[in-house]
């Protein structure tokens, strides 16, 4: 058809005169078309003719120039990236888990135990239903009892790892104690606490093959905040000690432990108390900050006929009072310097005479430790109260000096719980 | 005769390259290479010069935008610009809207020229010509614009107007010939009207 044939041979002139042809040459070539093609291909110019001039687009363009370079020069929106870095690292993390879950790994984790290689999945996969719960308490509740089942079957299994669990003391028999069913041993290295039953603790524990579980770790729920001392007491009576920060009872559900095995046996203050405790008033009910002792309180008037006695491994409060034939209460009026929830091994408290059952103490406790002992060795003081005079600096091995400064910690409101704990841990021994 | 108004394609290639990495001055380049065609399509269609350049802004201001984020365009910038171009103008004034008409009663034939109708198409100023762009239909007045005022080729003026290369084809030599139609038609009616 001639209407086709003339638009082909139209876009083919076009197409030659942007390539340089003339109108001419390509009427040469179509002559046959000729009479047709000169008026469109002479129209051809009038689009570009219609244009406006180079001045009136020139003038326009710095106009808007300004508008355009005042865009480009704006700081560029944040890219995609450092958005992703913090969002997306837990979106991934949930979609690992997610991707677990579907792939059945995260099913098969629930039922392990810890010394398995999916315990670790198991714990992720609490954190997560944790970060996402409506009952938190309830979670935190229904996991808590398969910290307690976990460690059923561990003890079953006669597996040596690593457990976790919470519960209340039942009982405590010396060093062992009996904690949700549990019959637990403290390790020797464990720092002294004065424990009671009725606490609900939070332990770290070692199994053994033959069924013990050594705690490494115990934690006592309630336990206000402890204040690491930077100061240690002066042994000069008159002088007050430092003032105490404020209390404040931080209600955190989470677990830090306060007491933690230390590999090293002075006790370096390895441990960083939290203000993390839970205060379960049917337990302590005097644990409210209205109760807050107030610092000036502490201002130790030692008898000058007391002596300076070194905290030995398995010594309580409890079992120094009745050594010493004090009551807690007056063995904690003369030493306000130290906490009573934790004292440490070789630290320095003031006392009549050197306890007189902490031999039978210690005693008992060794069969059912394991072998590790306590390497600071315990000032050694004669027992006739009369030939020490009145303690000064010295006495206090610098060791002790160093251990005391970085992690003795204090609790404000050791006056009104005292008797309570002394008669509990009194018995105990 | 045609002047090519537009960077050929391998340094249009380049520039895309360069912009998508952010470089500014690849950007400026842009703006000063392509304003003027982008800026003469508008003004071709919409009779206010400060309406033109805004909406020619907005293309640019567009375009900065896309280079920032994800909807950079990878080729035929020239393609990107007009249909952006031709979005912004048909979201400002709808797709079919005829824009300013006028008759072409005041041309007059210059001279008694043996071919009277190419000498009138030679002679034709500025406003003539709009006007006779202005008559034909959208799609014609559209893709001799393209493929003539700016010397767009077949794909990218089938691309931005999504229609197919052959069909632009049909449609360059309908509109050309509507053109010249008109422009004859008012050679003739205009003794007629003295």
């Amino acid at each position: 058809m001639q209407t086709n044939d003339l638009i082909e041979i139209f876009h083919d002139c076009v197409t030659r005169m942007q390539n340089g042809a003339t109108i001419e040459d390509c009427l040469d070539l179509y002559p046959q078309y000729a009479d047709a093609l000169l008026p469109m291909l002479e129209a051809v110019q009038i689009p570009k003719r219609a244009q406006v001039s180079d001045d009136e687009v020139a003038v326009s363009q710095q106009r808007v120039r300004v508008e355009f370079e005042q865009a480009l020069n704006q700081p560029t929106r944040v890219r995609f990236r450092p958005m992703v870095s913090r969002v997306a690292s837990f979106v991934l993390l949930v979609l690992f888990v997610g991707s677990l879950l579907t792939t059945g790994v995260v099913v098969v984790a629930q039922d392990s135990i810890p010394g398995d290689s999916l315990y670790g999945v198991k714990r992720l996969t609490e954190q997560l239903r944790l970060s996402f719960a409506d009952d938190e308490t309830g979670l935190r509740e229904e996991f808590a009892q398969r910290r307690i089942n976990e460690t059923r079957q561990v003890i079953q299994r006669r597996r040596a790892t690593t457990v976790e669990f919470a519960g209340m003391i039942d009982q405590i028999d010396n060093a062992t104690l009996t904690v949700a069913g549990f019959s637990v041993e403290l390790s020797p290295r464990l720092r002294t606490i004065d424990l009671q039953v009725g606490m609900r603790v939070n332990i770290t524990a070692q199994t053994q093959q033959d069924r013990t579980i050594i705690v490494t770790a115990i934690q006592v729920e309630g336990l206000s905040e402890i204040v690491p001392q930077t100061t240690r007491p002066t042994l000069i009576p008159t002088q007050s000690l430092p003032t105490l920060p404020a209390m404040t009872i931080t209600r955190t559900p989470t677990s830090t432990l306060t007491a933690i095995q230390t590999d090293v046996p002075t006790g370096q203050p390895t441990e960083r108390p939290q203000p993390t405790a839970t205060v379960l008033p049917e337990i302590r009910p005097s644990m409210t900050p209205t109760q807050t002792r107030e610092s000036g309180d502490c201002v130790p008037d030692i008898p000058s006929d007391w002596i300076a006695y070194s905290i030995q491994a398995g010594d309580t409060p409890s079992g120094i009072a009745v050594g010493t034939e004090l009551s807690l209460a007056e063995l904690y009026q003369v030493n306000c310097h130290i906490n009573p929830r934790l004292i440490v091994v070789g630290e320095v408290i003031y006392v009549p005479y050197e306890p007189r059952l902490r031999a039978s103490a210690t005693a008992t406790s060794e069969p059912i430790r394991t072998p590790e002992t306590v390497g600071v060795t315990p000032v050694d003081r004669p027992i006739n109260p009369t030939e020490q005079t009145r303690p000064t600096a010295t006495d206090v091995p610098s060791r002790e000096r160093d251990n005391n400064s970085g992690s003795r910690q204090r609790e404000d409101n050791s006056d009104s719980d005292d008797d309570d704990s002394g008669g509990n841990a009194g018995r105990g021994r | 005769m045609f002047l090519i108004v537009l960077p050929d394609i391998q340094q249009e290639d380049q520039l895309i390259h360069r912009a998508r990495r952010g470089d500014k001055d690849a950007l400026r380049e842009i703006y000063t290479l392509y304003f003027p065609p982008i800026f003469q399509y508008i003004r071709l269609r919409i009779d206010n010069v400060q309406h033109a350049e805004d909406l020619t802004s907005e293309v640019f201001l567009g375009m900065l935008k896309a280079f920032r984020g994800r909807n950079a365009p990878r080729k035929s910038l020239r393609g990107w610009l007009f249909q952006v171009a031709r979005n912004v103008m048909s979201d400002h004034y709808g797709r079919t809207q005829r824009f300013t008409m006028t008759t072409l009663d005041d041309w007059l034939p210059s001279s008694d020229d043996v071919n009277p109708e190419i000498q009138l198409i030679r002679n034709i100023g500025r406003e003539q010509a709009r006007q006779a762009v202005q008559q034909l239909a959208f799609d014609q007045q559209e893709v001799i614009i393209l493929r003539f005022g700016h010397a767009l080729s077949i794909q990218d003026t089938a691309s931005i107007m999504g229609k197919s290369p052959s069909a632009i084809k049909s449609l360059q030599f309908r509109a050309m010939n509507n053109l010249r139609r008109a422009l004859q038609e008012s050679r003739i009616e205009q003794p007629d009207a003295d």
